[in-house]
């Protein structure tokens, strides 16, 4: 078990390595230099030695596998490096202001995806062909085929435009502002946007679980014990139908860290997400790697704790 | 005269597939977008780009201009209609590329084993391991908007769900008989892979890619709506939502359409995935 376990976390290292390496590559790659849109692309007047000075002053003129492997010790020191295009401000630091903004919108999206999709989905599976579950497939279907972004401007128009046109100054729909965090009702239609996502990739994979679990002997036999379908439904099936889901949760970090990135570009939130776009227009090297690196190593961790749950749990795998 | 065993399952996947409701519905719809894409001009009323109607900005819907104006008093029909171009020649082309790399990559994995395995699988789940959309930001902003770029830039990220998905499939026939008997025959490892492994890990692999297309057009619109894809005036789906969301909240109407239709499009896809996949499950007795 353990020797699965550390040929996992190597591979996982090697993994984050290689997208280190891939990441930096691409950045330097990139046309522009962050030296001229700092200076705002020839609008100051200034000379070839300034230019260098500069350059030199950041080490974008040592050989480039010089300058990865600086980054590299670096960043395992903790050391992110500073930005290049907020000069002298520490990476570290940026990336700091934006995670809890980022974490507690997921965190939110994720809460309440999982409050709303998991009962329906086990619902809609127990009352095959009942309205819970025709409206429970019918949600699931749009919300995998609406775009997060263009929900995100629909809800800004009628929350922002219509609700307050046709309901007035209502106390709590009626104040929600289409964009920014500034008050705690900011927040709500930039986690539903999140969580419709979410929503509607549980529900199905919930109500696939649970359908895929009742026909099978267990339940049977509980049937059979004259258990209450409360009893047999939740205590038996649920539990068994909850390992999968939890693991689909953890498998579905990466998707959830891709709808932040939109979601917060349209509500002009200053989270990680909307650091990454910008960094990369701004051709922002520092932040753009270490985000990367981040991003990686998290999803990687997270994959891996989810492998490792769903090995300690299902006594099948643990056995073998 | 006997029919073969591959004739067969084709019969009773196609009479099964025809069969699902839905699954229809979302081939004749994907069929009319198709015919209205290609032939643009014929259905568009007007120009998409140079018919600039002054006077007429963020004009709403009416009868002559079903879906209104946009900020600049073009007709947003005609946009909306052009957007159809983008958004299903990124779709096919884009899970095309996708499709070839995955499937060459996962089945020289699964079928050589030992270290190229390791080796393709390490670069299999470095690619998964990242969120998709900072990928192709990344990418879109090195190489430039355009189409040519948004095509290559999602076939070359997506390809490796098809990768897993084709290696596992190649690894469990790399036992079966026929693969034993071809390579006891003597037959090269090239020839076994192109002749008996592929042709049987197709299904899968079709399966996927309709289920994909729509993923893929959404990718497409959010890397135009953010401004990495198809360079403005030319229309595209997300290009136009781009538009709408800079006058949101004077014109709300522009952004209202391409949503729907990316809405309706993938949903039609999706459909037709769905009804693949229950046509061709192996396990369905009907």
């Amino acid at each position: 078990m353990s020797s699965y376990l550390t040929f996992r976390i190597l591979k996982g290292l090697l993994v984050v390595a290689l997208i280190s390496v891939l990441t930096f590559v691409i950045m330097r790659l990139m046309p522009g230099d962050p030296v001229f849109m700092l200076l705002g692309e020839g609008q100051i007047p200034i000379t070839d030695a300034q230019i260098e000075a500069i350059r030199a002053k950041w080490g974008l003129d040592r050989p480039y596998h010089e300058q990865f492997l600086v980054w590299v010790v670096n960043l395992l020191r903790g050391d992110f490096g500073t930005s290049l295009i907020r000069t002298g401000v520490p990476v570290r630091q940026m990336i700091f202001e934006a995670i809890p903004v980022t974490a507690l919108l997921n965190l939110y999206a994720l809460a309440l995806a999982i409050a709303v999709a998991v009962p329906m989905g086990i619902l809609a599976a127990a009352r095959r062909n009942s309205w819970i579950d025709y409206a429970t497939n019918a949600f699931s279907a749009l919300g995998i085929a609406t775009p997060n972004f263009w929900l995100a401007l629909m809800l800004i128009v009628l929350f922002a435009l219509y609700v307050p046109r046709w309901f007035g100054d209502l106390p709590l729909i009626g104040r929600i502002p289409p964009f920014g965090l500034r008050s705690w009702q900011g927040w709500i239609l930039p986690v539903i946007v999140l969580a419709t996502e979410e929503m509607a990739v549980l529900m199905r994979i919930t109500r696939g679980t649970v359908l895929e679990l009742l026909p099978q002997d267990f339940v049977r036999t509980a049937w059979s014990k004259g258990l209450s379908e409360r009893v047999v439904l939740y205590r038996h099936v649920v539990a068994n139908a909850l390992l999968p889901v939890v693991t689909v949760i953890g498998f579905r970090i990466a998707f959830i860290l891709s709808g932040t990135i939109i979601v917060e570009n349209v509500f002009a939130i200053p989270g990680i997400g909307r650091l990454f776009v910008d960094s990369v227009m701004r051709l922002d090297y520092q932040v753009v790697q270490s985000l990367v690196v981040i991003f990686a190593v998290l999803v990687v961790i997270v994959n891996l704790l989810t492998d490792l749950v769903y090995a300690l749990i299902d006594p099948r795998i643990r056995i073998s | 005269m006997s029919t073969s065993g591959r004739q067969l399952t084709r019969r009773r996947a196609l009479r099964r597939f025809f069969a699902n409701r839905m699954a229809v519905v979302g081939l004749v719809v994907v069929t009319v977008l198709i015919i209205v894409a290609v032939f643009a001009p014929a259905f568009a009323p007007h120009h998409p780009t140079d018919d600039i109607f002054r006077g007429m900005r963020g004009v709403g819907p009416s009868w002559e201009h079903p879906l209104g104006f946009d900020h600049l008093g073009r007709d947003l029909l005609s946009r909306v209609i052009y957007g159809a171009r983008i958004a299903l020649t990124v779709g096919l082309l884009s899970t095309l590329i996708a499709v070839v790399i995955g499937v060459v990559v996962g089945a020289v994995a699964g079928y050589f084993g030992g270290w190229i395995d390791e080796a393709l699988s390490l670069l299999v789940d470095a690619l998964m391991a990242f969120p998709l959309i900072a990928l192709l930001i990344v990418l879109a902003a090195m190489l430039g908007p355009s189409l040519t770029t948004i095509v290559i830039v999602i076939g070359v990220t997506v390809w490796a769900r098809y990768a897993r998905v084709v290696r596992a499939e190649v690894m469990s026939l790399r036992e079966r008989d026929f693969v034993i008997a071809a390579k006891a025959l003597g037959s090269r490892d090239r020839r076994i892979i192109w002749r008996h492994v592929i042709p049987n890990v197709l299904t899968s692999v079709i399966v996927l890619a309709s289920l994909q297309v729509g993923s893929i057009i959404i990718l497409e619109s959010a890397l135009s709506f953010l401004g990495l894809g198809v360079r403005p005036p030319t229309p595209s789906w997300g290009g136009i939502l781009a538009d709408g969301r800079a006058f949101i909240l004077r014109y709300p109407h522009i952004a209202l359409f391409p949503g729907v239709m990316i809405v309706i499009t993938v949903l039609s896809f999706n459909f037709i995935g769905d009804g693949l996949r229950d046509a061709l499950d192996p396990h369905d007795k009907r």
